[in-house]
């Protein structure tokens, strides 16, 4: 008899963890942009920390390493997280409005959604998605 | 902004800066830097060293340009460790309460603390663990202490006592808090008798269970409870006992071993040797190795200003005043903490030796220091009514301040005449 583990069924996405240059401006930026407010902070060993979140949305858990700044990594890293807006159609305009560049800079078409990217305030790339997975659930 | 880079002093950077720079770093240095570079505020209990008396911010102050509310509201420019801090400080409407609880340790150890006391009440008591309590009544008790604020102890121990009969708390806890309770019992009779009990027999069930443990952090727990175990027979001056628990606490200090963070065995090995001292000054009545003791502390850490002070006392008691004289001037010359004593001890131990002039000039040199140190201001009027008169007005000038203010005790005033 063959016995199989039960998989581990996911609700949802809970956090992402950013290492930041500096967390006012990263916080700055989120906030700005997208509204996200300042959920916690504290510190451990002199890094500072910051949890900042669109409650029951998305939290991003910012931990701050200055001198990281510009270095180049050259492991293996993740690099970009998506998420999804209300209002799509807006999202370019909006983010032109706040300054945002996008990274290409134009809308990629992909076979069920369209997406835009840009670069944070520590280069980190986001996605914006058009619809959920990039539609491919459809 | 009164100053905008770290002092020429070691003792100041830490308390302005938690840095570990300049002159005559010590144990305590290195300890403050450590304790905010080593430890998570997420996690307790939160280590710190010594904690020093409120005044310490005055002296730092006076050597910096700088008062102790400047000190304590970081009226001057911040870099490095200390903005982290501050900006934990301003930011802590949305810090966890356990955040809040290391913050005020943390400013405990700097002597903050007036600001560490109203942080401290802004903790959700309610929202912390088991061991959070623990630490959050550790720290409530430390911070009352300095600020004199004794009678609010035996609620704190009160406290501690249900929580360890009521909650899952570690031994190596249970021996702390035991410790402490013990220690200030003894020192300050702040604790009521049948409390107090409980805490002998907590501790010794405590320590008991952990008398095998190869944990360093347990042994340190262990030296800890032991060191002040001993002070319950030394207060009955009974000499057999207090040397056998003396012992536990040197060889649970000795023995701990490397998973105990360097601080916390620098300063287990360092308190052990403060009690022995006081042991064979004060129950054996044994100068010599009381001296050993007060020269074993100062080779562990030769530019700790309170170690030559006590070894200082040792001399006095043995009638060896110049040495007396020499380490108060070594103190003196290793700078903070309690540097206005060094220099008034420098005074009476001339004044002592004869050396009327160098006395008076050493009483006004205290007072230049700190001006509220009474002592001084009576030796000095004194000594300069009899051999110098022409001083005699500038230590009139502050002893009549401080009868204007009400500050002169009946017993000044008897020894004024």
């Amino acid at each position: 008899m063959i016995v199989t583990t039960p998989i581990i069924h996911i609700l949802d996405i809970d956090h992402i963890q950013l290492d930041v240059a500096n967390i006012e401006e990263s916080y700055e930026f989120y906030n700005r942009v997208f509204g996200f407010e300042i959920k916690e902070v504290g510190i451990r060993a002199f890094v500072r920390w910051m949890i900042i979140g669109v409650p029951s949305k998305l939290y991003l858990c910012m931990h701050e390493f200055s001198d990281g700044r510009g270095v180049e990594n050259k492991g293996l890293e993740i690099t970009h997280f998506g998420i999804l807006v209300q209002d799509f159609d807006n999202v370019r305009s909006q983010l032109h409005q706040h300054n945002v560049k996008l990274f290409p800079d134009y809308e990629v078409q992909y076979r069920s959604s369209r997406s835009v990217y840009f670069l944070d305030p520590n280069g980190y790339k986001v996605e914006i998605s058009e619809h959920v997975g990039g539609g491919i659930d459809a | 902004m009164p100053i905008h880079k770290r002092s020429f002093d070691a003792f100041s950077n830490a308390i302005l800066f938690y840095e570990d720079f300049g002159e005559h770093k010590n144990n305590w240095t290195r300890s403050i830097h450590a304790s905010l570079q080593d430890q998570n505020f997420d996690e307790v209990p939160f280590r710190v060293p010594q904690l020093l008396e409120p005044s310490v911010l005055d002296e730092v102050g006076r050597l910096n340009g700088l008062t102790a509310e400047d000190i304590e509201t970081y009226s001057y420019q911040l870099k490095g460790p200390v903005a982290t801090l501050k900006w934990l400080q301003d930011m802590r409407k949305w810090a966890t309460p356990v955040q809040r609880l290391n913050l005020a340790a943390c400013l405990s150890a700097t002597c903050r603390y007036h600001t560490a006391h109203n942080i401290l009440e802004e903790v959700d008591y309610k929202a912390l663990y088991t061991d959070q309590k623990v630490a959050y009544h550790i720290t409530k008790f430390i911070i009352d202490n300095r600020l004199d604020r004794t009678s609010l102890h035996q609620s704190d121990f009160c406290k501690l006592k249900t929580i360890i009969e009521t909650e899952r708390v570690g031994p190596d806890r249970i021996l702390d808090v035991s410790a402490q309770a013990i220690v200030w019992a003894i020192k300050a009779d702040v604790i009521e008798p049948s409390l107090l009990d409980w805490f002998v027999k907590a501790g010794n069930s405590a320590a008991e269970k952990l008398s095998h443990t190869k944990s360093g952090r347990e042994m340190i727990a262990l030296s800890s409870f032991y060191r002040a175990y001993a002070m319950l027979p030394a207060a009955e001056r009974n000499i057999s006992d207090t040397r056998r628990y003396m012992e536990l606490a040197e060889q649970y200090a000795d023995e701990a071993g490397p998973d105990a963070s360097e601080m916390s065995l620098r300063d287990a090995r360092k308190t052990v040797l403060e009690s022995k001292l006081k042991e064979m000054l004060y129950v054996v009545e044994d100068p010599e190795q009381a001296r050993q003791a007060g020269k074993e502390l100062i080779s562990l850490d030769p530019n700790w200003s309170i170690s030559y002070h006590e070894l200082a006392d040792v001399e006095i008691s043995d009638g060896n005043v110049e040495e007396a004289l020499r380490l108060f001037q070594k103190a003196l010359s290793v700078g903070l903490p309690r540097l206005a004593y060094s220099q008034y001890m420098i005074g009476a131990c001339l004044q002592v030796l004869g050396r009327a002039d160098e006395a008076i000039d050493a009483f006004m040199k205290t007072l230049d220091m700190d001006g509220s140190n009474i002592s001084a201001g009576i030796s000095g009027l004194r000594l300069a009514e009899s051999h110098s008169t022409e001083n005699i007005s500038f230590f009139k000038s502050y002893v009549e301040k401080w009868n204007y203010d009400g500050l002169l005790s009946p017993e000044n005033r008897s020894m004024l005449g």
